[in-house]
């Protein structure tokens, strides 16, 4: 990375347009799983409790910046009779490493829950698959010969995909009923639905009991898809407004007629799950919503089709229903039975940014009251929610939700509780906060409730001062990426020698510890103890590439600083020799110019170690890793470098002409200074530009006052 | 439900909350993005030209390949566009570059019947969050489809400004004998992505034709030099509402 990139600060494009945009088409148009890549690669956690907008990076706790699928499904686990599952040390989070153990994503947390995820079950319109396992049925036929059955199978293959060849040498009674089911299918996928109808109508009675199990269930596809079928406009997309009302309702009757012809038929399920799209195409958001409550009380957390509902309700109710229904989400408020799905819509509107602040009043919360009456615990820890993302007194958050730290294990909604009463300890400055950080730490789930706990207790060890609590032996904070932000951003030189050093911590932890001893060493001029420290690196450690973000690297590139690039034209000695001059002379002009090219051929710059502040941020205080640096000293990048030597008219004439040189090319190719170290806003980037009359003077001035060199002489051009 | 108002109302659940000033570049004037006055657009399904506009080129979102399950190519616009007198492209969102023959062949007839339906449509746009790291393989997939994709298609790609920025200039070159065009995208969320003049300035020597896509309502400034560069092409605007 060439400058710190922002973390993403809103919904990324991602969910904009797949959740947003499109969730009125998906839904309609047969995409109950939503599935996009994982959590995107230009998705950064911000290293803190609270979450008060839509995070890509989500939280063990409930919150409200979680994707809403995340909150769903810890509901699910909170609410269901099942008990939970404490994961098993093989289970691996499956999100990108910036992520750490802290952060999920939701498909991170799907693919780590459910491993090999299923395609979700689809009570929307299949694409071009007939509804059944044709082959099975037909193979199980009586009174169909090989022939018969093999033309069939071809057949079905180019059903609804491709134009077929009509065989009709197909000739036994059952045969022939076949043959009839797949031209009134072939016609289905066509859209003629009025031979669609009529074929299907007549093969009510056949012999096959598949064959007339299945006719009776297809005018339920009929009419879902024929009232979607005209449904487009100028753009191609979907119009609410042209959905036939008609075939809607002939669904509907389909639904009733299969159910009551088989009651127990193969269908059954499937049938009923259309009943929530007819239902959400009428857009009878209220009964669909009460539909969604039952599941959601009924579904197992630990069962995967939790997640499936999750995703389902997520665009139905919670988002595309808005798309030609005003009625799905207001009606979660005066429904008065469904008060899951209310509360993670109140968790919503809870959002805010400081532009806008939350929707959900304290007393439109109150409104919603009467619904959580069988769920006191849920309605408490909405109303602490509230109280504390308005940015309310944390007493009254801690009244509302009593210390239960000794517990041996939490549901999500317990967790999510207790989490809260934590982060207003943390708001009051409570005395106790530590102590009660340590005491959930004993139940919390090693899964991404633990490290979150972790994060907790060290932030506030980090604002006491006592980080050096947390790299203590037999420290309770045992999250690699916690400790590994902490190690880049605050620790001072001993924190990161005794973490080097320590052979119970993973060996990537141990990497960043020692280059960010180096570098920093190296960059803020402890130049002889960094050639001590750097005398001891292994003879092993990586040099593969230059260095963009530790915590993402596979390895931490300490090989650098042992087997990097000393030099390309400038004659330098290996940089652990350059910094033994610098230690003895700190004035070398040589040896900075050295260091200068050390961090030119090496990719360091605009390299920056982990930092929790984003491109453009103010400086804050509450996050992990944030606030003063242990390390002493102030980085000294290239350009301060070639400025202090060009200013230094005493400066032999070959090094002040490749500072000169280099002072120019700072610039090239693309006229932007690339010398100045990482830019931390735009303000500061526009600050860092000299004017080009500048480097013009620059660039005369070598070519002028020396003529002879060899810098000069292949410097054609200014910036 | 007029656009507004289901824009209002995403807003109001909250699905889009309100720019973060953090987003904004601090202390430095920018313009903020008016799509009145481009004529270039990329529209997902649901979303229209604003009023006021006047549209010469379409991007119109067609589909999917999603990662999950079998690879299947989604089609999340259902009708063919009827936009006789506008280049339309027809762009596809990809997750996955092991696409079976169905899928080329479904995304073909798309075109075929986008065309059918009176429209010009000028080519097929892949639209896949490539890592910096990973252009080569997308490279060789995007020469496997550019020989499977009929002559009359032009064939563009979006990328992240990371690696239009940083990517290997070889494998760039390599890209640049199979594709007509590269969308290069400025904004994540509703923001252009601060800090992207910083991108722009390493995009001296990018060897393919680009469009820069901006954000509605996103600031953005155009970096010095961008309007000179050879191979710009002009804006395309990702519609918010």
């Amino acid at each position: 990375m060439h400058i710190r990139l922002p973390k993403p600060l809103l919904p990324l494009r991602r969910r904009i347009d797949m959740r947003a945009l499109m969730g009125a088409s998906l839904a309609f148009f047969g995409l109950a799983g939503v599935a996009w890549a994982c959590a995107d690669s230009s998705c950064y956690p911000s290293w803190r409790l609270d979450s008060n907008s839509y995070d890509c990076a989500g939280r063990a706790m409930i919150n409200p910046g979680n994707d809403t699928r995340i909150n769903l499904l810890f509901l699910m686990q909170s609410v269901s009779a099942a008990g939970d599952t404490k994961p098993t040390e093989a289970m691996k989070v499956a999100d990108e490493r910036q992520f750490g153990q802290t952060f999920i994503s939701w498909q991170g947390l799907r693919a780590t829950l459910w491993p090999q995820a299923e395609t979700p079950d689809d009570y929307s319109e299949p694409v071009c698959l007939p509804p059944t396992d044709f082959a099975t049925e037909l193979n199980a036929e009586s009174g169909i010969t090989p022939t018969e059955r093999a033309a069939l199978l071809a057949i079905r293959a180019k059903v609804g995909c491709e134009a077929v060849t009509w065989d009709d040498t197909v000739t036994s009674v059952k045969g022939r009923e076949y043959l009839a089911y797949l031209k009134a299918a072939d016609a289905f996928y066509a859209g003629d639905w009025t031979t669609a109808r009529t074929g299907f109508a007549a093969l009510a009675s056949a012999k096959s009991t598949w064959v007339a199990e299945t006719a009776r269930y297809m005018p339920i596809r009929i009419g879902l898809r024929s009232a979607v079928a005209n449904a487009t406009g100028e753009y191609g997309d979907f119009e609410a407004a042209k959905v036939d009302s008609a075939a809607i309702a002939e669904a509907k009757t389909g639904i009733a007629a299969y159910l009551k012809a088989w009651p127990n038929g193969r269908y059954v399920d499937s049938a009923k799950g259309l009943t929530r799209r007819v239902l959400w195409l009428e857009g009878n958001g209220a009964e669909l919503a009460r539909i969604y409550e039952r599941m959601l009380a009924t579904t197992s957390g630990q069962d995967e089709a939790a997640a499936n509902l999750a995703e389902e309700i997520d665009i139905y109710v919670l988002g595309a229903n808005v798309y030609d229904s005003t009625k799905a989400l207001p009606a979660l408020a005066t429904t008065g039975d469904t008060p899951l799905l209310l509360a993670v819509a109140d968790l919503m509107q809870m959002r805010s940014d400081e532009t806008a602040p939350g929707k959900l009043s304290a007393s439109d919360l109150a409104a919603h009251a009467s619904q959580f009456q069988q769920r006191p615990d849920l309605y408490s820890f909405l109303q602490a929610s509230r109280a504390f993302y308005a940015g309310e007194d944390p007493k009254a958050i801690m009244a509302l939700i009593p210390d239960d730290s000794h517990q041996p294990s939490y549901k999500p909604l317990a967790f999510s509780r207790q989490t809260l009463r934590g982060m207003a300890l943390a708001r009051a400055r409570d005395p106790n906060e530590a102590g009660f950080w340590r005491d959930l730490l004993q139940g919390a789930n090693p899964l991404y409730q633990r490290p979150l706990v972790e994060m907790g207790l060290a932030m506030r060890w980090q604002r006491d001062g006592r980080l050096d609590q947390v790299f203590a032996a037999g420290s309770p904070i045992k999250d690699s990426t916690t400790r590994e932000v902490l190690l880049q951003t605050v620790a001072p030189p001993a924190i990161l020698r005794s973490a080097l050093s320590d052979a119970a911590r993973p060996e990537h932890e141990r990497d960043v510890a020692r280059f960010i001893l180096l570098y920093k060493g190296l960059s803020r001029g402890a130049y002889r103890d960094f050639a001590r420290d750097v005398a001891v690196v292994p003879a092993s450690a990586n040099s593969d590439a230059g260095p963009y973000s530790l915590i993402r690297q596979e390895d931490a590139p300490v090989g650098l600083f042992t087997k990097g690039r000393w030099s390309d034209g400038f004659a330098c000695p290996p940089i652990a020799e350059t910094a033994a001059t610098l230690a003895r002379t700190p004035a070398d002009r040589k040896a900075q110019l050295c260091l200068g090219d050390f961090w030119r051929l090496n990719g360091f710059d605009n390299f920056t170690p982990f930092s929790s502040e984003a491109f453009g941020d103010t400086p804050r205080g509450d996050t992990l890793g944030s606030g003063a640096d242990g390390f002493p000293g102030k980085p000294l990048y290239r350009d301060a470098i070639y400025n202090a030597i060009i200013a230094d008219r005493q400066t032999p004439a070959d090094l002040r002409a490749y500072a000169l040189y280099r002072a120019v090319r700072c610039y090239a190719p693309s006229g932007y200074n690339g010398c100045y170290g990482p830019y931390t806003s735009s303000a500061e980037m526009d600050k860092a530009q000299v004017p080009p009359e500048q480097r013009k003077a620059w660039f005369t001035e070598l070519k002028t006052a020396y003529p002879n060199s060899r810098w000069a002489k292949s410097l054609r051009f200014y910036w | 439900m007029s656009r507004a108002k289901f824009w209002a109302a995403l807003l109001a659940l909250g699905w889009l909350s309100g720019c973060d000033p953090r987003a904004q570049p601090d202390a430095v004037v920018h313009e903020t993005i008016d799509a009145r006055a481009y004529d270039a657009f990329y529209l997902w399904p649901g979303v229209r030209p604003p009023d006021g506009t006047s549209p010469r080129v379409l991007y119109l979102l067609d589909g999917e390949i999603r990662s999950k399950g079998p690879v299947r190519f989604t089609r999340l616009r259902p009708g063919a566009p009827k936009l006789p007198g506008k280049d339309v492209w027809l762009v596809v969102r990809i997750n996955r570059l092991d696409w079976s023959e169905a899928a080329y062949g479904t995304i073909f007839a798309d075109l075929a019947r986008w065309r059918a339906a009176g429209n010009s449509v000028v080519g097929l746009q892949i639209d896949f969050d490539a890592a910096t790291k990973g252009i080569g393989g997308y490279a060789q997939f995007l020469s496997h489809l550019r020989g499977q994709l009929p002559q009359q298609y032009k064939l563009s790609i979006t990328g992240l400004m990371d690696w239009s920025a940083n990517g290997d200039p070889r494998a760039l070159a390599q890209l640049s004998t199979v594709i007509d065009e590269v969308v290069v995208q400025t904004y994540q969320g509703r923001s252009t992505i601060p800090g992207y003049e910083a991108y722009f300035a390493k995009m001296d020597a990018f060897p393919i034709p680009f469009r820069v896509a901006l954000a509605q309502g996103g600031a953005w400034t155009p970096p010095p030099k961008l309007r000179r560069h050879p191979m710009f092409r002009g804006y395309i605007v990702f519609l918010m509402r």
